[in-house]
């Protein structure tokens, strides 16, 4: 009785929040037949911006530990609000422009935060910026990067998901329904959450969000090579993983029991990186295009590879016994997104011909003259981003079980071609901690690999801001610079070598 | 000599044997008539190495054995051969693997790129490639002098191909200039480094002070005189430099922007987490143009001109340092600029100070505390500070106690390489400009 007392009252919050959206907007369902994404025709759904608060209730997502009732099994695991909280950087997203360094670096580019025009450059990724018009509840951008900016900013599913009317028929429907009729974001698709992750994690023109050369001159930290699987436990993650979950959820969920969704995360997210790394490419490619000043004709320096540059020089160098892509001294672009698409090729038994002469292609036009030629990028950038985005899709089709797991791994362990770069070299390495970690969760990981791990920190930076003036990442961040700068591809091939199976 | 080269001891040897195999003749673009010796054929050192003329095979330095001393103590006679070496193959590889024009040749030793420094030149017999560095690359075509030069009554100033040497100490700097800083296509550009070339960082006085010398007391009429050597130095190299930026400016199928023209470690380096600034901007001239400032502060030549030049200077270095250069610009004022200091080394090169005057030269110099922030414009001030030191000594002036000094300065540049570090190749990783400066501050005080 009191069980069910306590469930009466964890439904007060709701209610409000309830009887809110119901006063502000007339909930415009949009039809089941729809094939766009709810959040692509915003007009069509209610945009609603709601602070954490309205997710926090008690009884809903903030509660102090996870808690699991064997007779009616929830989705959710009512602490994630608390874990994000406690842990996630993502919630200092924008404190962090507030912390030292960020004031250094916004007096050193000129931004005031109030100055929506200017400020907008920071928050795109350190925030939000609510569409104009659309309704607000208990939002503040202090926030960051909050709840409704990956789950979806619409009053339909959070209306929906809450009230005693609809929730267990919203429950019932599938993701692909949740996302396309209420604007729920499908994060347990693969596909979608690493289009949404690197939107901000590698850069999106079109929604402003771009981490510029200035913008690392005055102190923003390096945006590191991206990897889905590592960089979502390493929030660390607020969610517990499909095949975790009660085998009535997994059901509701569309699990089928056998896939191993942090390989497949690891495959698509590989995809995708390489298809927005592209995608960001492009547009900055079209941009410069469009501009009337000399200098602005050229690419940021962003948009090529850090270290290439930034190094001490020493030799013999790793560098020039690799070799170059064009002549010698001309800077080249980043390589890290094509690395793990190359173990994605061979997963899929597909041609990496194809992809080696597309690539080599782009990494050509980036060095064809001094900062690129930009008609030849155009050229070949842009059909390898459709390719891209095509592979994402057949990869999230893909079947990744144990077996697939166990031989990705096998398949992570061989030499690559060339000589890796450190960004590179980080993807294998998380590659291989991911998959090996669900595939063998209580196998120990093999003595070679904590060497590389250690090597080229492959646990990034845990925890909140806290007290201190800067955030974690810029707290760790001499020591994230000065292993790039250490890093040593013969130590890391010789630990490649020294991996070996989980069933060894 | 030896006096010079104590205070600067092991960094001239890091800083000279950056540039040893590269002294050559001009390949293209000469840019000073004095230094055109146009057609003449070039006849290689066999002609000069009979043991009547040149290879006597006496002392070192010895009259009639200038070329018994080159051939044995000389790095230039190496140049051609270190061409055969496994980082000058795997230089040649990874320059033709990009370049057709450059994958035509078996190796560096036939690529015209590094004849023209390694090499007797461009244009020079196949057969006479092989004596490196030899006698005509800094003494002239012998064509028209040879059969002629040991007569008496040779005229050293006008006889075709001939360079006068033993005077004329804007000649003597500048046949070292096309392969010690570059000139037209001969040059060290980025391909070049990125290949495995080790960076040019030429100082004329600290070379010529560090040079194995096929000549001695014997030789007559030789003037030495290290105050002017440096300042003529000085201003040759930055002379130089700019006609080679004007080069690069103007050639438009060559690298535009050429980042061999900047400073290397304001790139190379390792990102240090507490230096946030606000630079994309590529910083220019810190090694051939940022003390003279300085040089025009000292005033050893009197004209108005010098703050013309510096106002130029601070032009061009706003115009070179934009992401995108403009090439026609960059031409033209470095063009110009090259002609002022042209015009200024023609009023100070037969300048010779006494021993006051050049104390307050090196206290001018002791000042410039703001170039020792950088390595390059540390070792550039020691290299100054070094020479005038020398210079001193020669006029018998008591430099006692500036040798201190100087030695901690030299000390602190070396510091800057920890120990397995290659300093022709590598970053100046452990500099430390405070440790510098504080020696900057010493010498001033003593010279107080």
């Amino acid at each position: 009785m009191s069980d069910r007392l306590s469930r009466l009252f964890n439904l007060i919050p709701p209610l409000g929040l309830l009887l809110f959206t119901l006063v502000v907007g007339r909930s415009q369902l949009v039809a089941q037949d729809q094939k766009t994404p709810a959040n692509n025709t915003g007009k069509e759904l209610l945009k609603i911006y709601y602070g954490i608060r309205t997710c926090g209730g008690a009884g809903c997502h903030g509660e102090e530990k996870p808690r699991f009732d064997e007779t009616d099994p929830q989705l959710c695991r009512f602490n994630e609000l608390t874990s994000w909280e406690k842990h996630d950087k993502h919630a200092d997203a924008y404190k962090v422009l507030l912390g030292e360094r960020g004031r250094q670096m916004l007096k050193l580019l000129n931004i005031d935060l109030k100055v929506p025009s200017q400020a907008r450059a920071c928050l795109t990724c350190h925030g939000v910026i609510p569409e104009e018009g659309a309704k607000q509840v208990k939002f503040a951008v202090e926030e960051g990067v909050s709840c409704v900016i990956c789950h979806g900013s619409y009053g339909e599913w959070v209306e929906k998901h809450i009230s005693p009317l609809s929730k267990e028929e919203f429950r019932a429907l599938s993701r692909k329904e949740k996302y396309l009729r209420f604007g729920m974001t499908d994060l347990w698709d693969p596909l979608t959450r690493s289009k949404l992750c690197v939107s901000c994690h590698i850069g999106n023109v079109a929604e402003g969000k771009v981490v510029t050369h200035d913008m690392y001159a005055a102190g923003h930290p390096p945006l590191p090579g991206f990897e889905m699987a590592n960089f979502c436990k390493m929030m660390p993650a607020h969610w517990e993983e499909t095949s975790k979950k009660d085998p009535r959820l997994q059901k509701l969920l569309g699990h089928d029991g056998k896939t191993q969704e942090q390989a497949k995360l690891v495959l698509v997210g590989a995809a995708v990186s390489l298809a927005d790394y592209l995608h960001l490419v492009v547009a900055q490619v079209e941009q410069c295009k469009k501009e009337m000043d000399e200098e602005k004709k050229v690419l940021d320096w962003a948009s090529f590879d850090c270290w290439s540059c930034h190094h001490d020089l020493k030799s013999p160098s790793w560098r020039q016994t690799r070799g170059y892509a064009g002549k010698p001294g001309r800077v080249p672009m980043k390589t890290w997104p094509a690395e793990l698409v190359r173990v994605a090729l061979d997963h899929l038994g597909e041609d990496k011909n194809e992809f080696e002469a597309r690539w080599s292609k782009v990494q050509t036009a980036f060095v064809a003259k001094q900062f690129g030629d930009l008609d030849q990028i155009l050229a070949t950038a842009r059909p390898l981003m459709e390719w891209s985005n095509q592979l994402a899709v057949r990869l999230n089709q893909s079947t990744v079980d144990r077996t697939t797991a166990e031989k990705l791994l096998v398949r992570l362990r061989q030499v690559p071609t060339t000589i890796p770069d450190y960004d590179s070299a980080r993807q294998i390495g998380w590659a291989f901690e991911a998959i090996w970690k669900e595939h063998s969760p209580n196998r120990e990981l093999p003595v070679a690999f904590k060497a590389m791990s250690a090597e080229l920190g492959l646990e990034l930076p845990l925890g909140r801001m806290g007290k201190d003036s800067d955030g974690v990442i810029v707290r760790e961040l001499a020591r994230h610079l000065k292993r790039i700068n250490d890093y040593e591809p013969a130590a890391f091939l010789k630990q490649l070598r020294g991996l070996t199976s989980p069933s060894k | 000599m030896s006096r010079l080269v104590v205070p600067m001891g092991m960094l001239l040897v890091v800083v000279v044997a950056t540039a040893w195999p590269r002294v050559a003749d001009v390949v293209a673009q000469p840019s000073s008539e004095s230094f055109d010796h146009g057609q003449l054929r070039t006849l290689g050192v066999g002609s000069c190495a009979s043991m009547a003329c040149h290879h006597g095979n006496g002392a070192r330095g010895a009259v009639g054995s200038e070329y018994s001393t080159w051939i044995a103590v000389d790095p230039h006679a190496k140049a051609y051969r270190v061409l055969f070496n496994p980082e000058s193959l795997r230089m040649q590889e990874a320059l033709a693997k990009h370049n057709p024009k450059m994958a035509r040749f078996s190796g560096a030793h036939q690529n015209p790129l590094c004849l023209s420094c390694h090499g007797m030149g461009v244009g020079v017999p196949e057969a006479l490639q092989a004596d490196g560095a030899g006698c005509e690359r800094c003494h002239g075509s012998g064509e028209k002098w040879k059969s002629t030069h040991y007569l008496p009554g040779f005229d050293r100033t006008t006889s075709p191909g001939f360079k006068d040497l033993r005077t004329n100490l804007v000649v003597r700097a500048e046949v070292c200039m096309p392969c010690h800083v570059g000139q037209g296509e001969q040059q060290v550009d980025h391909e070049l480094i990125a290949a495995g070339h080790p960076r040019l960082r030429f100082e004329y006085a600290g070379y010529y002070a560090s040079y194995p010398r096929h000549w001695g007391a014997e030789h007559r009429g030789i003037v030495d005189d290290e105050f002017r050597s440096w300042l003529i130095g000085q201003l040759t190299s930055a002379k130089t430099s700019l006609e080679l930026l004007a080069f690069r400016a103007g050639n438009a199928s060559g690298e535009w922007p050429e980042f061999a023209e900047y400073n290397c470690s304001a790139c190379h380096q390792n990102l240090k987490a507490a230096s946030p600034g606000k630079p994309t901007s590529l910083p220019w001239g810190t090694w051939y143009h940022d003390l003279l400032p300085a040089l025009a502060e000292t005033r050893p030549g009197t004209s108005g001109n010098q703050a013309e030049l510096l106002a130029r200077l601070e032009q061009l270095k706003t115009t070179v340092s934009r992401r995108l250069p403009s090439r026609a610009k960059v031409r033209e004022e470095a063009l110009a600029s090259a002609a002022s200091l042209d015009g200024w080394r023609n009023q100070i090169q037969n300048q010779c100070p006494d021993a006051a005057q050049i104390r307050a030269v090196l206290a001018v110099l002791a000042r410039q505390e703001k170039l020792a922030d950088t390595w390059d414009g540390g070792t550039q001030l020691y290299l100054s500070l070094a020479a005038l030191h020398a210079s001193l000594v020669g006029l018998k002036d008591d430099t006692s106690t500036l040798r201190d000094p100087l030695v901690r300065m030299r000390q602190e540049l070396l510091r800057a390489y920890p120990a397995g570090r290659r300093p022709l190749y590598d970053s100046p990783v452990d500099y430390s400009p405070e440790s510098a400066r504080q020696a900057l501050r010493q010498l001033r005080q003593r010279l107080e």
